[in-house]
């Protein structure tokens, strides 16, 4: 049984890197509003979507992600996406979960633990 | 298909929809392999081709590197409903006979029922 604490209203995977486009921002910037109305969120970075979690970036997107990240959103990050970016946690910011097996987790918080997903 | 392998009427549902074609991104990769995932868990599961994620059907010959039609046969075996867009297929000329066996080439009319009766929907590629 899933547990309470782990349900979110609002699960945003993001798979774009933050300087691809404004998608990520944008997208960052709903779930900032969303959580602004009282809404859980949640965040799952895969594919090139683990860039944003990189310490020290100087963008809109990175700016949105902190500020989800000060607020105590769930932040889940692919380990497989993070080595084939030649990263390790050392260059990440603080709060995030490397998970290894990315899919059955991915998988588990869509379809058990949040409420509504976005793609971005 | 093993009757483990047949889709569940008191299982969820998931949609998965596909966007943008094979080697250009991890779109298809991410789709695929959240597709089979899902599978084993015993979710129902239907993936959509959409625009130029029609191609990945037209993967048929082995590859000595990652393989979404590969990938996407195990899925039709694993059970999953595959699903390509007719108008996007027809637009790329990609007809039964130069995709694999076990995709069903319809119109979006199938993606909306898949929409509808799914507990969740994703799209991947755009």
């Amino acid at each position: 049984m899933t547990d309470l604490k782990d349900t979110s209203d609002l699960g945003l995977i993001i798979t774009k890197a933050p300087a691809e486009s404004g998608a990520v921002a944008n997208a960052l910037q709903m779930a900032r509003g969303a959580q602004f109305s009282g809404n859980r969120i949640a965040l799952f970075l895969i594919s090139d979507g683990v860039w944003l979690a990189k310490a020290g970036q100087k963008n809109r997107a990175f700016n949105e992600f902190c500020e989800l990240l000060n607020k105590g959103v769930r932040v889940t990050l692919s380990q497989e996406h993070l080595e084939a970016a030649g990263m390790g946690r050392g260059e990440l910011v603080d709060g995030v979960d490397i998970v290894k097996k990315v899919y059955d987790e991915m998988v588990d918080q869509v379809m058990e633990q949040w409420n509504r997903v976005v793609v971005v | 298909m093993n009757n483990r392998d047949k889709p569940s009427q008191d299982a969820k549902t998931l949609t998965i929809i596909l966007t943008r074609g094979p080697y250009v991104s991890e779109a298809a990769d991410m789709a695929i392999n959240t597709a089979l995932r899902a599978r084993r868990k015993g979710y129902n599961v239907n993936l959509f081709m959409y625009l130029d994620g029609a191609w990945v059907g037209h993967i048929k010959e082995e590859k000595d590197y990652n393989n979404p039609g590969e990938w996407l046969r195990w899925a039709v075996r694993k059970g999953v409903n595959v699903g390509a867009c007719e108008r996007c297929s027809d637009a790329r000329d990609l007809n039964a006979d130069n995709v694999n066996e076990g995709i069903d080439i319809c119109g979006s009319y199938r993606l909306m029922e898949w929409v509808k009766e799914s507990h969740k929907v994703l799209t991947f590629g755009g």
